[in-house]
């Protein structure tokens, strides 16, 4: 997936490890070391791309960062990120999402774990989902392209990436446990083992959480766990990577019978997920390289419910649905450093579900995609990237997303960014093909949604020009970005006006947002890390409720310190000026929430261990998605043992 | 006493020393480990910069360490290039009560202190021009680079942990953090798993239970993984990944070498065993960029030289 060449997942992802465990041939020193001819482990292809030679915007958290931010969700995590936006719909269902509060389930960003898209197309485009599909104490580290991107990846980076890249299986040798017991019924744990067979080296993680939710929701949620990861190098310049697990969940959702919620009675979401993911690299030298992935995954979402106040109606939201992709691609060492990438890619997306479709039929999306980027260096101090994708989807048809970004490294350790790329997102299937009645003893009740299948691509034609600046001495590095991002053909559903009258999917004209963000990582000393990522956004829309989904500034604010050999303390704020989800109608006021993290680390013989305590919200709480939900201040300890 | 003056009084003093004999060139056995290559490389910088200064008054005999051993005739002094000749060197004199003066050059001090007669460096009797570098030079290399280096990472093996000690002191000496892993039988991932959280940088060290053609590959992937640059000790850790790597070329250590053997030809003792001089500092380019690092090979060797000798 790595279309920079470089930057995304290569790095982690490509294997290495293999051998290190084998033993090494006794020997003396001798003079042969020194002119012994080594093989080339990190060439060119190989390499992380500098952020400063990215077409656009990249915030990297690291692990170490992931663990002292407390976060129990990575969606939390990406907080962190300048213009992201987190919260719960309800306890079970967190999600983060980038530039505005449009959508509640993250489908105007893609997000991939080791190479596989997460991003669902079952309903209405999800990616919370498959944020919680990976293990946090497993990740290396999260790379956020912030922007559109449709240019490398397609429909659905519409406008943003969320890479996700878990630890090599070879830097995870040994067993870890770690538990956590707080507040609100949270009761998290985490097994890790990792070892070598031969050359291949393996990790197993099991993992569950399990937490109560919000006060006076009915959204406990259970959440169990298992990923294997495996990584073999058949030959130095060949790495092959193998991931596959299975998820298993218990979301609470509804709510007591009332006036305004006369159907969704509370119950038990039940949900499962299986993948299997492969990948396999070539360098062929000289900046060359050959990739190819594949992936399987398949979910499924068990909810059968009575409809409370005329319960003749039987209500199932359940459905499998199947993601299956596979992708080639092929990077060429040209002179001077240019470089051209290009590759293709084919996904099919499935979804069965009698009440989502009103058929027991599979209905299916297939995505043939095929893309290039050029990487021209017309001088030393500038980088071009031109390049496009090119996407058939089998039922919108064909779209092109092009993309043209200059870095100019005005001086050492100081780079200016302008660019410009179109990008979209493909409607879900839902709103492509949905069909929902509701039927009381075999008579229709109501008509709900019917799709014309006529709905289009959402489309965004963006703008940047960004900074990026390195201030050594300080210890200081300054990420900054301004840009305009025009949508359009923006999805809703409209069409309904009462009982029996269906809703339609359909485009509306989208608002433009713009404004600037800006990350600030500061180590003034070694044991004092502060971070800043703030948005500043407008929207310019038609529609005053659409103004409202974007806040004009949110915030956050870290403070990490060492505050003596082994204990740690980390402080974060995160605050957002008043805004309102998308479909809510509701204003929350000024959301403000203050974490905080209290670290000591031992080690008993060679077994090395991290005792924490964690209170988020420590300010008292704050509304959370809807103003009738509170997110409470909540405690929780973790203890967690590597050996 | 002045350069001038000084070579004046050894061209006289080997004049006189070999008046009798007519002028008879002194005799000086070249041992190389093994024909061609790095140790020929570094025996003709030795000889040049010997014949500098003496041209013409030496019978240099360079051959393989075994094809000298078949030589009846004894040198006035023995120059073993490489671990293998200074082993036969020491074999062939083994039982001469006055072997001739032992010159050592191309090895690694380990190596070399392995197979040395401690009693004859002592006397100097026997001396050397190590292969590695001080330690001094390496860690002064790391601060330069990475000016906020916090901690350094050095694996040792059963044979080098000896080092410790010394690297220690010259870390103490300039204020360098330094975690050191001990790396035990096959522990060698155990080891880098330990101490790569730790440290900013690796320091590679050329024991070759630890750092081997099979090893470094994978100690170098575990790194960068992490985004941990290494510095290297040979030209081929560069090549291979490395961003950084210091090392001596045997031109470099065959011209210390002269140097020193020109200066006890008078019929003095050599001097003691030493580091090599002059050395090359070499960036990968390419990590370096992908680091966001902006390296000059010259500039940092330059750098270095001055902070050693200012």
């Amino acid at each position: 997936m790595a279309r920079f060449a470089g930057l995304l997942a290569l790095s982690a992802a490509w294997a290495a490890g293999g051998a290190l465990a084998q033993q090494a041939p006794v020997a003396e020193a001798s003079e042969h070391g020194y002119f012994e001819d080594l093989p080339v482990v990190l060439s060119v292809s190989r390499l992380a791309q500098p952020l400063n030679e990215v077409p656009g915007a990249v915030t990297v958290i690291d692990r170490d960062l992931i663990r002292r931010s407390g976060a129990r969700e990575v969606a939390e995590v990406l907080r962190l990120v300048p213009g992201f936006l987190f919260t719960r719909r309800n306890g079970a269902n967190p999600v983060a999402t980038y530039h505005g509060a449009l959508d509640i389930y993250g489908a105007r960003m893609q997000v991939y774990v080791d190479g596989r898209s997460v991003y669902s197309s079952f309903y209405l485009g999800d990616t919370h989902r498959g944020l919680q599909g990976v293990v946090l104490e497993d990740i290396e580290r999260i790379e956020v392209l912030r922007g559109s991107n449709s240019a490398s990846y397609g429909a659905n980076a519409f406008l943003g990436v969320v890479n996700i890249i878990t630890r090599h299986a070879a830097d995870s040798h040994g067993g870890m446990v770690s538990l956590t017991r707080g507040d609100k019924g949270i009761d998290d744990g985490v097994a890790r083992v990792g070892w070598a067979a031969g050359d291949v080296n393996l990790r197993l993680t099991a993992s569950h959480r399990r937490d109560r939710g919000l006060d006076r929701v009915h959204d406990d949620s259970l959440l169990a766990q298992a990923h294997l990861r495996a990584d073999w190098n058949p030959r130095p310049s060949d790495e092959v990577r193998l991931n596959a697990g299975s998820m298993r969940g218990r979301f609470g959702e509804g709510a007591r019978p009332a006036a305004t919620n006369p159907g969704n009675i509370e119950r038990m979401i039940e949900w499962e997920d299986v993948y299997v993911n492969a990948s396999w690299r070539r360098d062929l030298g000289d900046g060359g390289g050959l990739a190819l992935h594949a992936s399987y995954e398949r979910d499924g979402y068990a909810d059968r419910f009575p409809y409370a106040t005329i319960p003749t109606i039987a209500i199932d939201n359940g459905g499998i649905g199947d993601r299956m992709e596979i992708g080639f691609q092929h990077t060429l060492g040209l002179a001077v450093r240019d470089r051209l990438v290009w590759g293709i890619e084919w996904r099919r997306e499935t979804a069965q579900s009698q009440s989502f479709f009103f058929s027991n039929a599979t209905f299916s999306v297939n995505r043939f995609r095929g893309f290039l980027n050029y990487e021209w260096r017309p001088h030393p101090q500038v980088v071009v990237n031109a390049g496009g994708l090119y996407e058939n989807h089998n039922i919108i048809g064909d779209s092109f997303a092009p993309r043209l970004t200059a870095n100019l490294h005005v001086a050492a350790d100081h780079t200016l960014r302008a660019g410009m790329t179109s990008a979209s997102r493909a409607p879900g299937l839902y709103e492509l093909r949905g069909d929902t009645r509701f039927f009381s003893g075999g008579v229709l009740a109501d008509w709900t949604f019917r799709s014309s299948g006529k709905v289009k691509a959402e489309r965004v034609l963006s703008q940047e020009v960004g900074y990026l600046g390195r201030f050594r001495s300080l210890g200081l590095t300054v990420d900054g970005r301004a840009f305009v991002e025009r949508m359009n053909d923006r999805i809703r559903f409209s069409g309904r006006t009462g009982v029996g009258v269906p809703n339609d999917a359909v485009n509306a004209p989208g608002p433009h947002i713009h404004g600037f963000e800006y990350q600030f990582d500061w180590q003034p000393t070694t044991t004092t890390r502060i971070l800043l990522a703030e948005a500043h956004l407008r929207a310019a829309s038609g529609r005053a409720d659409e103004i409202i989904e974007v806040p004009h500034r949110s915030t956050t604010l870290s403070f990490i310190q060492q505050l003596m050999r082994g204990v740690d303390l980390s402080l974060i704020s995160h605050s957002t000026t008043p805004f309102s989800w998308s479909g809510t109608n509701n204003v929350l006021d000024t959301p403000r929430q203050l974490d905080a993290r209290l670290a000591w680390a031992f080690a008993v013989g060679a077994t090395r261990g991290e005792a924490s305590v964690t209170v988020q919200a420590v300010n008292g709480g704050h509304q959370e998605y809807v103003r009738a939900n509170r997110f409470e201040r909540r405690a929780f300890a973790t203890l967690r043992l590597d050996f | 006493m002045s350069p001038r003056l000084r070579r004046l009084l050894i061209a006289a003093f080997l004049c006189i020393m070999t008046y009798g004999s007519r002028a008879a060139p002194v005799s000086v056995w070249i041992a190389l480990s093994d024909m061609g290559g790095v140790y020929a490389e570094a025996a003709e910088a030795l000889r040049t910069e010997v014949e500098r200064v003496y041209p013409g008054r030496i019978e240099w005999r360079i051959a393989s360490a075994a094809q000298l051993r078949q030589t009846r005739s004894e040198p006035q002094w023995v120059v073993a290039v490489g671990g293998s000749a200074q082993r036969a060197m020491q074999e062939h004199f083994a039982e001469d009560p006055t072997p001739p003066p032992l010159l050592v050059m191309l090895v690694p001090r380990l190596a070399f202190e392995r197979l040395a007669d401690p009693g004859r460096v002592r006397a100097g009797q026997v001396s050397a021009v190590y292969l590695d570098q001080p330690p001094a030079r390496q860690l002064m290399l790391a601060q330069l680079a990475f000016p906020g280096l916090r901690s350094l990472g050095i694996l040792l093996g059963a044979e080098s942990r000896g080092q410790a000690a010394s690297f220690e002191k010259a870390a103490r000496e300039q204020g360098i953090r330094l975690n050191i892993q001990v790396v035990a039988g096959d522990g060698l991932f155990g080891a880098l798993q330990s101490l790569l959280p730790e440290v900013d940088v690796l320091l590679a060290t050329p024991d070759p239970a630890v750092f081997n053609s099979q090893t470094v590959a994978n100690i170098l992937a575990a790194a960068y993984r992490r985004r941990i640059p290494m510095i290297g000790f040979s030209p081929a850790y560069t090549r291979a990944g490395a961003l950084l790597s210091l090392y001596s070329t045997p031109t470099q250590v065959g011209t210390r070498a002269g140097e020193m053997l020109r200066q006890a030809l008078p019929g003095l003792a050599l001097p003691p065993p030493q580091w090599p001089r002059e050395f090359v500092v070499g960036v990968n380019q390419d990590v370096s960029r992908s680091l966001e690092l902006n390296l000059v090979e010259a500039q940092l060797a330059q750098q270095l030289r001055q902070k050693e000798r200012p």
